[in-house]
Protein backbone atom coordinates (compact mmCIF):
# COMPACT_ATOMS: atom_id res chain seq x y z
CA UNK A 1 0.00 0.00 0.00
CA UNK A 2 1.37 3.29 -0.64
CA UNK A 3 -0.36 6.86 -0.54
CA UNK A 4 -2.40 8.88 -3.15
CA UNK A 5 -1.26 12.28 -3.11
CA UNK A 6 -4.29 14.84 -3.83
CA UNK A 7 -3.58 18.39 -4.72
CA UNK A 8 -6.20 20.94 -3.54
CA UNK A 9 -5.55 23.76 -5.91
CA UNK A 10 -7.47 27.20 -8.13
CA UNK A 11 -5.83 29.42 -9.26
CA UNK A 12 -8.14 32.09 -7.49
CA UNK A 13 -7.84 32.81 -3.74
CA UNK A 14 -10.76 32.50 -1.32
CA UNK A 15 -12.67 30.06 -3.46
CA UNK A 16 -12.15 26.97 -0.08
CA UNK A 17 -8.99 25.38 -0.55
CA UNK A 18 -8.20 25.00 2.40
CA UNK A 19 -11.95 24.41 3.87
CA UNK A 20 -11.96 21.44 1.36
CA UNK A 21 -8.34 20.35 1.96
CA UNK A 22 -9.04 19.80 6.21
CA UNK A 23 -12.22 18.46 5.36
CA UNK A 24 -11.62 15.91 3.38
CA UNK A 25 -8.77 14.85 5.54
CA UNK A 26 -11.37 14.43 8.40
CA UNK A 27 -13.76 13.05 5.90
CA UNK A 28 -11.41 10.26 5.26
CA UNK A 29 -9.75 9.78 8.69
CA UNK A 30 -13.11 9.03 9.82
CA UNK A 31 -13.71 7.05 6.71
CA UNK A 32 -10.76 4.94 8.62
CA UNK A 33 -8.12 6.29 6.23
CA UNK A 34 -4.46 7.03 7.18
CA UNK A 35 -4.20 10.54 6.04
CA UNK A 36 -1.73 13.57 6.46
CA UNK A 37 -2.43 17.06 4.88
CA UNK A 38 0.81 18.94 3.96
CA UNK A 39 0.08 22.63 3.84
CA UNK A 40 1.85 24.28 0.84
CA UNK A 41 0.91 27.75 1.30
CA UNK A 42 3.80 29.23 2.85
CA UNK A 43 3.70 32.71 4.43
CA UNK A 44 0.23 32.50 4.59
CA UNK A 45 -0.86 29.19 6.55
CA UNK A 46 -4.31 28.68 7.22
CA UNK A 47 -4.95 24.49 7.35
CA UNK A 48 -3.43 24.82 11.32
CA UNK A 49 -6.25 26.93 12.39
CA UNK A 50 -9.53 25.45 9.98
CA UNK A 51 -8.27 22.66 11.82
CA UNK A 52 -7.81 23.52 15.57
CA UNK A 53 -4.08 22.33 15.79
CA UNK A 54 -2.69 26.22 15.65
CA UNK A 55 -1.15 25.58 19.42
CA UNK A 56 0.81 22.62 18.95
CA UNK A 57 3.22 23.61 16.29
CA UNK A 58 6.65 23.16 16.97
CA UNK A 59 8.37 22.67 13.64
CA UNK A 60 7.12 22.81 9.98
CA UNK A 61 6.95 22.56 6.05
CA UNK A 62 10.94 24.23 5.79
CA UNK A 63 12.10 22.71 9.03
CA UNK A 64 11.72 19.70 7.25
CA UNK A 65 13.51 20.49 4.00
CA UNK A 66 16.10 22.23 6.13
CA UNK A 67 17.00 19.20 7.52
CA UNK A 68 16.15 21.10 11.08
CA UNK A 69 13.24 18.25 11.69
CA UNK A 70 12.24 14.33 10.78
CA UNK A 71 8.90 14.70 9.04
CA UNK A 72 7.44 12.60 12.12
CA UNK A 73 8.72 15.47 14.60
CA UNK A 74 6.86 18.31 12.23
CA UNK A 75 3.37 15.94 11.82
CA UNK A 76 0.82 17.41 14.04
CA UNK A 77 -1.62 14.40 15.34
CA UNK A 78 -5.35 15.67 15.35
CA UNK A 79 -6.96 16.03 18.62
CA UNK A 80 -10.01 13.52 18.09
CA UNK A 81 -8.96 11.75 14.90
CA UNK A 82 -5.48 9.59 15.25
CA UNK A 83 -5.36 8.67 12.10
CA UNK A 84 -5.23 12.42 10.82
CA UNK A 85 -1.88 14.62 10.83
CA UNK A 86 -0.42 17.99 9.68
CA UNK A 87 2.61 18.94 8.36
CA UNK A 88 2.17 22.73 8.88
CA UNK A 89 3.19 25.57 6.33
CA UNK A 90 6.16 27.64 7.45
CA UNK A 91 5.02 31.01 8.76
CA UNK A 92 8.03 33.57 8.14
CA UNK A 93 8.98 32.13 4.96
CA UNK A 94 8.30 32.46 1.31
CA UNK A 95 7.28 29.95 -1.33
CA UNK A 96 11.47 29.55 -2.89
CA UNK A 97 12.47 27.99 0.38
CA UNK A 98 10.80 24.83 -0.94
CA UNK A 99 11.38 23.45 -4.64
CA UNK A 100 8.88 20.66 -6.38
CA UNK A 101 11.83 18.19 -6.01
CA UNK A 102 11.85 18.62 -2.12
CA UNK A 103 7.97 18.23 -2.29
CA UNK A 104 8.25 14.66 -4.46
CA UNK A 105 11.06 13.83 -1.97
CA UNK A 106 9.13 13.83 1.17
CA UNK A 107 6.03 12.95 -0.16
CA UNK A 108 7.69 10.11 -1.11
CA UNK A 109 9.26 9.64 2.07
CA UNK A 110 5.37 9.36 3.89
CA UNK A 111 3.66 7.39 1.68
CA UNK A 112 4.22 3.76 2.74
CA UNK A 113 2.46 5.04 5.48
CA UNK A 114 -0.45 6.45 4.79
CA UNK A 115 -3.16 6.32 2.21
CA UNK A 116 -3.95 9.66 1.44
CA UNK A 117 -1.97 12.88 1.29
CA UNK A 118 -3.76 16.08 0.81
CA UNK A 119 -1.64 19.07 -0.52
CA UNK A 120 -3.71 22.58 -0.03
CA UNK A 121 -2.12 24.72 -2.58
CA UNK A 122 -1.34 28.58 -2.60
CA UNK A 123 -3.31 30.79 -4.68
CA UNK A 124 -1.72 31.77 -7.87
CA UNK A 125 0.38 30.00 -10.97
CA UNK A 126 4.06 30.41 -9.69
CA UNK A 127 6.06 28.91 -7.54
CA UNK A 128 3.53 27.64 -4.92
CA UNK A 129 1.75 26.11 -7.21
CA UNK A 130 4.38 24.08 -8.98
CA UNK A 131 5.44 22.94 -5.49
CA UNK A 132 1.91 21.69 -4.87
CA UNK A 133 1.29 20.09 -7.72
CA UNK A 134 4.87 18.17 -8.56
CA UNK A 135 4.26 15.47 -6.43
CA UNK A 136 0.20 14.95 -7.07
CA UNK A 137 -1.06 11.87 -8.15
CA UNK A 138 -4.81 13.15 -8.74
CA UNK A 139 -5.60 16.96 -8.61
CA UNK A 140 -8.57 18.43 -7.42
CA UNK A 141 -9.70 21.87 -8.73
CA UNK A 142 -11.79 24.38 -6.82
CA UNK A 143 -13.86 27.15 -7.63
CA UNK A 144 -17.26 29.13 -7.58
CA UNK A 145 -19.38 29.57 -9.90
CA UNK A 146 -18.54 33.03 -10.94
CA UNK A 147 -16.70 34.34 -13.93
CA UNK A 148 -13.45 35.24 -12.05
CA UNK A 149 -13.11 32.22 -10.66
CA UNK A 150 -13.89 29.72 -13.37
CA UNK A 151 -11.69 31.84 -15.64
CA UNK A 152 -8.58 31.42 -13.31
CA UNK A 153 -9.98 27.18 -13.07
CA UNK A 154 -9.22 27.13 -16.83
CA UNK A 155 -5.74 28.53 -16.44
CA UNK A 156 -5.06 25.78 -13.97
CA UNK A 157 -6.93 23.27 -16.17
CA UNK A 158 -4.77 24.38 -19.04
CA UNK A 159 -1.19 24.59 -17.01
CA UNK A 160 -2.17 21.06 -15.41
CA UNK A 161 -2.37 19.83 -18.79
CA UNK A 162 0.84 21.16 -19.92
CA UNK A 163 2.34 19.75 -16.32
CA UNK A 164 0.87 16.32 -17.52
CA UNK A 165 -0.89 16.23 -14.28
CA UNK A 166 -4.11 17.22 -15.75
CA UNK A 167 -6.92 17.12 -16.16
CA UNK A 168 -7.82 16.69 -12.49
CA UNK A 169 -11.70 16.50 -11.05
CA UNK A 170 -13.73 19.69 -10.02
CA UNK A 171 -15.51 20.64 -6.66
CA UNK A 172 -17.91 23.84 -7.19
CA UNK A 173 -17.90 25.38 -3.74
CA UNK A 174 -20.31 27.90 -2.47
CA UNK A 175 -23.42 26.88 -4.64
CA UNK A 176 -27.00 28.57 -4.30
CA UNK A 177 -29.12 26.75 -5.59
CA UNK A 178 -32.36 29.20 -4.75
CA UNK A 179 -29.83 31.73 -6.83
CA UNK A 180 -29.42 29.31 -9.65
CA UNK A 181 -33.04 28.31 -9.93
CA UNK A 182 -33.82 31.85 -10.55
CA UNK A 183 -30.97 31.72 -13.27
CA UNK A 184 -28.80 34.32 -11.53
CA UNK A 185 -25.77 32.26 -10.69
CA UNK A 186 -24.20 29.33 -13.29
CA UNK A 187 -25.08 25.81 -12.57
CA UNK A 188 -23.11 22.79 -12.00
CA UNK A 189 -24.00 22.05 -15.86
CA UNK A 190 -22.91 25.58 -16.79
CA UNK A 191 -19.07 25.42 -15.31
CA UNK A 192 -18.72 21.72 -16.20
CA UNK A 193 -19.63 22.71 -19.98
CA UNK A 194 -17.44 25.24 -20.15
CA UNK A 195 -14.26 23.46 -18.14
CA UNK A 196 -14.77 20.61 -20.06
CA UNK A 197 -13.75 18.47 -16.98
CA UNK A 198 -15.25 15.53 -14.48
CA UNK A 199 -17.34 17.24 -11.34
CA UNK A 200 -16.43 15.30 -7.56
CA UNK A 201 -18.53 17.21 -5.84
CA UNK A 202 -21.27 20.37 -5.32
CA UNK A 203 -20.40 21.73 -1.98
CA UNK A 204 -23.39 24.11 -1.04
CA UNK A 205 -23.09 28.06 0.42
CA UNK A 206 -23.66 27.01 4.25
CA UNK A 207 -23.58 29.36 7.35
CA UNK A 208 -22.25 26.34 9.28
CA UNK A 209 -18.38 27.13 7.24
CA UNK A 210 -17.41 30.17 9.32
CA UNK A 211 -18.43 29.18 12.80
CA UNK A 212 -16.64 25.77 11.86
CA UNK A 213 -13.08 27.93 10.88
CA UNK A 214 -13.97 30.60 14.29
CA UNK A 215 -13.67 27.46 16.37
CA UNK A 216 -11.40 25.15 15.09
CA UNK A 217 -14.11 22.31 13.96
CA UNK A 218 -14.10 21.20 10.21
CA UNK A 219 -17.95 20.85 9.39
CA UNK A 220 -17.50 17.44 8.14
CA UNK A 221 -17.99 16.85 12.15
CA UNK A 222 -21.03 18.40 12.36
CA UNK A 223 -24.18 16.23 11.27
CA UNK A 224 -26.39 18.92 10.32
CA UNK A 225 -24.06 20.93 7.96
CA UNK A 226 -24.94 20.30 4.13
CA UNK A 227 -21.56 21.43 3.24
CA UNK A 228 -20.12 19.42 5.35
CA UNK A 229 -22.03 16.11 4.32
CA UNK A 230 -20.98 17.13 0.75
CA UNK A 231 -17.02 17.31 1.28
CA UNK A 232 -18.31 13.17 3.50
CA UNK A 233 -19.66 12.13 -0.24
CA UNK A 234 -16.27 13.86 -2.02
CA UNK A 235 -13.80 11.68 0.23
CA UNK A 236 -16.09 8.26 -0.84
CA UNK A 237 -15.71 9.42 -4.33
CA UNK A 238 -11.55 10.32 -4.25
CA UNK A 239 -11.67 6.06 -2.52
CA UNK A 240 -13.63 5.26 -5.59
CA UNK A 241 -17.12 4.78 -4.34
CA UNK A 242 -20.18 5.92 -6.84
CA UNK A 243 -22.16 8.64 -4.51
CA UNK A 244 -24.69 10.58 -5.78
CA UNK A 245 -25.07 13.85 -6.20
CA UNK A 246 -26.51 15.81 -3.20
CA UNK A 247 -29.57 17.32 -3.92
CA UNK A 248 -28.95 20.87 -3.00
CA UNK A 249 -32.73 21.94 -2.73
CA UNK A 250 -33.63 21.95 1.67
CA UNK A 251 -37.38 22.49 0.78
CA UNK A 252 -38.25 19.82 -1.02
CA UNK A 253 -39.14 16.90 0.62
CA UNK A 254 -36.83 13.15 -0.71
CA UNK A 255 -39.87 11.41 -2.41
CA UNK A 256 -40.68 14.91 -4.27
CA UNK A 257 -37.28 15.41 -4.99
CA UNK A 258 -37.18 11.85 -6.54
CA UNK A 259 -40.25 12.12 -8.41
CA UNK A 260 -38.55 15.22 -9.83
CA UNK A 261 -36.11 13.30 -10.98
CA UNK A 262 -37.37 10.47 -12.43
CA UNK A 263 -40.34 11.23 -13.26
CA UNK A 264 -39.15 13.16 -15.82
CA UNK A 265 -41.72 16.42 -15.26
CA UNK A 266 -40.70 19.65 -16.85
CA UNK A 267 -39.73 21.12 -13.34
CA UNK B 1 -27.40 13.78 -18.86
CA UNK B 2 -27.12 17.41 -19.97
CA UNK B 3 -30.00 18.27 -18.13
CA UNK B 4 -29.84 16.34 -14.86
CA UNK B 5 -27.95 18.71 -12.74
CA UNK B 6 -31.15 21.96 -14.07
CA UNK B 7 -33.65 19.22 -13.42
CA UNK B 8 -32.41 18.42 -9.71
CA UNK B 9 -32.37 22.37 -9.47
CA UNK B 10 -35.79 22.68 -10.74
CA UNK B 11 -34.98 25.50 -12.92
CA UNK B 12 -36.94 26.01 -16.11
CA UNK B 13 -34.82 25.61 -19.39
CA UNK B 14 -35.89 29.37 -20.12
CA UNK B 15 -34.40 31.10 -17.18
CA UNK B 16 -32.91 34.35 -18.30
CA UNK B 17 -31.25 35.96 -15.56
CA UNK B 18 -27.46 36.81 -15.16
CA UNK B 19 -26.30 33.42 -15.14
CA UNK B 20 -26.46 33.13 -18.71
CA UNK B 21 -24.95 36.47 -19.65
CA UNK B 22 -22.09 34.83 -16.65
CA UNK B 23 -21.84 31.57 -19.18
CA UNK B 24 -21.77 33.64 -22.55
CA UNK B 25 -18.69 36.22 -21.00
CA UNK B 26 -17.30 33.53 -19.91
CA UNK B 27 -17.38 31.52 -22.91
CA UNK B 28 -16.04 34.46 -24.67
CA UNK B 29 -12.88 35.69 -22.44
CA UNK B 30 -11.88 31.83 -22.46
CA UNK B 31 -11.94 31.37 -25.92
CA UNK B 32 -8.71 34.22 -26.35
CA UNK B 33 -7.15 32.62 -22.97
CA UNK B 34 -6.48 29.43 -23.96
CA UNK B 35 -5.22 30.24 -27.52
CA UNK B 36 -3.14 32.75 -25.82
CA UNK B 37 -3.49 35.14 -29.43
CA UNK B 38 -5.23 38.45 -28.87
CA UNK B 39 -8.68 38.50 -30.57
CA UNK B 40 -7.47 40.49 -33.51
CA UNK B 41 -5.34 38.06 -34.55
CA UNK B 42 -7.89 35.51 -33.87
CA UNK B 43 -10.10 36.89 -36.48
CA UNK B 44 -7.29 37.46 -39.09
CA UNK B 45 -6.96 33.48 -38.91
CA UNK B 46 -10.37 32.91 -38.84
CA UNK B 47 -10.33 35.00 -42.76
CA UNK B 48 -7.19 33.35 -43.77
CA UNK B 49 -8.37 29.67 -43.06
CA UNK B 50 -11.70 30.32 -44.77
CA UNK B 51 -10.10 32.08 -47.64
CA UNK B 52 -8.19 29.04 -48.19
CA UNK B 53 -11.56 26.62 -47.99
CA UNK B 54 -12.59 29.11 -50.29
CA UNK B 55 -10.28 28.29 -53.35
CA UNK B 56 -11.86 24.44 -53.19
CA UNK B 57 -15.46 24.52 -51.94
CA UNK B 58 -17.77 26.70 -51.77
CA UNK B 59 -19.02 28.08 -48.03
CA UNK B 60 -21.62 29.15 -46.12
CA UNK B 61 -20.41 31.80 -44.55
CA UNK B 62 -23.31 32.61 -42.56
CA UNK B 63 -22.96 29.43 -40.65
CA UNK B 64 -19.46 29.44 -40.54
CA UNK B 65 -17.64 28.60 -37.08
CA UNK B 66 -14.80 28.44 -36.19
CA UNK B 67 -13.73 27.81 -32.49
CA UNK B 68 -11.63 26.64 -29.16
CA UNK B 69 -13.18 23.80 -27.15
CA UNK B 70 -11.66 21.15 -25.08
CA UNK B 71 -12.69 18.06 -24.84
CA UNK B 72 -11.84 15.27 -22.08
CA UNK B 73 -7.66 15.68 -22.41
CA UNK B 74 -7.18 18.40 -25.20
CA UNK B 75 -8.00 21.95 -26.77
CA UNK B 76 -8.89 21.33 -30.00
CA UNK B 77 -9.61 24.30 -32.32
CA UNK B 78 -12.56 23.24 -34.48
CA UNK B 79 -13.69 24.50 -37.45
CA UNK B 80 -17.18 23.76 -38.32
CA UNK B 81 -17.77 24.79 -42.06
CA UNK B 82 -21.19 24.29 -43.59
CA UNK B 83 -20.60 23.81 -47.41
CA UNK B 84 -23.34 24.37 -50.25
CA UNK B 85 -23.31 22.44 -53.16
CA UNK B 86 -21.88 19.10 -52.39
CA UNK B 87 -22.48 16.97 -55.36
CA UNK B 88 -20.25 20.29 -57.32
CA UNK B 89 -18.48 18.79 -60.09
CA UNK B 90 -14.67 20.25 -60.18
CA UNK B 91 -12.20 20.35 -63.46
CA UNK B 92 -8.71 19.66 -61.58
CA UNK B 93 -7.41 22.55 -64.37
CA UNK B 94 -9.50 24.68 -62.88
CA UNK B 95 -10.38 24.84 -59.28
CA UNK B 96 -9.77 29.13 -59.02
CA UNK B 97 -12.49 30.11 -61.50
CA UNK B 98 -15.05 27.38 -59.64
CA UNK B 99 -14.11 29.68 -56.23
CA UNK B 100 -14.64 32.95 -58.21
CA UNK B 101 -18.22 34.90 -57.78
CA UNK B 102 -19.68 34.64 -61.33
CA UNK B 103 -19.39 30.69 -60.79
CA UNK B 104 -21.21 31.04 -57.55
CA UNK B 105 -24.07 33.27 -58.84
CA UNK B 106 -24.24 30.71 -61.45
CA UNK B 107 -24.71 27.57 -59.35
CA UNK B 108 -26.67 29.30 -56.84
CA UNK B 109 -29.56 30.35 -60.17
CA UNK B 110 -29.22 26.54 -60.91
CA UNK B 111 -30.36 25.85 -57.67
CA UNK B 112 -33.31 27.92 -57.07
N1 LIG C 1 -19.22 26.32 1.30
C1 LIG C 1 -18.95 27.46 1.97
N2 LIG C 1 -19.94 28.17 2.57
C2 LIG C 1 -19.67 29.31 3.24
N3 LIG C 1 -18.44 29.84 3.39
C3 LIG C 1 -17.40 29.20 2.79
C4 LIG C 1 -17.59 27.98 2.07
N4 LIG C 1 -16.38 27.58 1.61
C5 LIG C 1 -15.48 28.49 2.04
N5 LIG C 1 -16.07 29.47 2.76
C6 LIG C 1 -15.40 30.64 3.36
O1 LIG C 1 -14.67 31.30 2.35
C7 LIG C 1 -13.46 31.83 2.86
C8 LIG C 1 -12.28 31.35 2.02
O2 LIG C 1 -12.13 29.95 2.18
P1 LIG C 1 -10.71 29.24 2.19
O3 LIG C 1 -10.94 27.79 2.34
O4 LIG C 1 -9.79 29.91 3.16
O5 LIG C 1 -10.23 29.58 0.70
P2 LIG C 1 -8.77 29.43 0.03
O6 LIG C 1 -7.99 28.46 0.84
O7 LIG C 1 -9.07 28.96 -1.36
O8 LIG C 1 -8.18 30.81 0.03
C9 LIG C 1 -13.36 31.40 4.29
O9 LIG C 1 -13.79 32.48 5.11
C10 LIG C 1 -14.35 30.25 4.41
O10 LIG C 1 -14.90 30.14 5.68
MG1 LIG D 1 -5.99 28.77 1.72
Amino acid sequence: MTAKVVTVTSGKGGVGKTTTTANLGVALARLGKRVVLLDADIGLRNLDIVLGLENRIVYDLVDIVEGRAKVRQAMIKHKSLPELYLVPAAQTRDKTAVSPQDMVQLCNQIRPEFDFILIDCPAGIERGFRNAVAPADEVLIVTNPEVSAVRDADRIIGLLEAERKGPGRLILNRVKAEMIRRGEMLSPDDVTDILGIKIIGIVPEDDFVVPSSNSGVPVTLNEESRAGRAFHNIARRLMGEKVPFLPLEEKLGFFARLGRLFGGGGA
Amino acid sequence: MANWWDRLFGRGGDADGTGKQAKSRLQFVLLHDRLAIAPEKMEAMKAEILDVIKKYIQVDTEHLDIALQRRENASLLVAEVPYLNARMETPDSDIETIGGDAAREERQKNDA
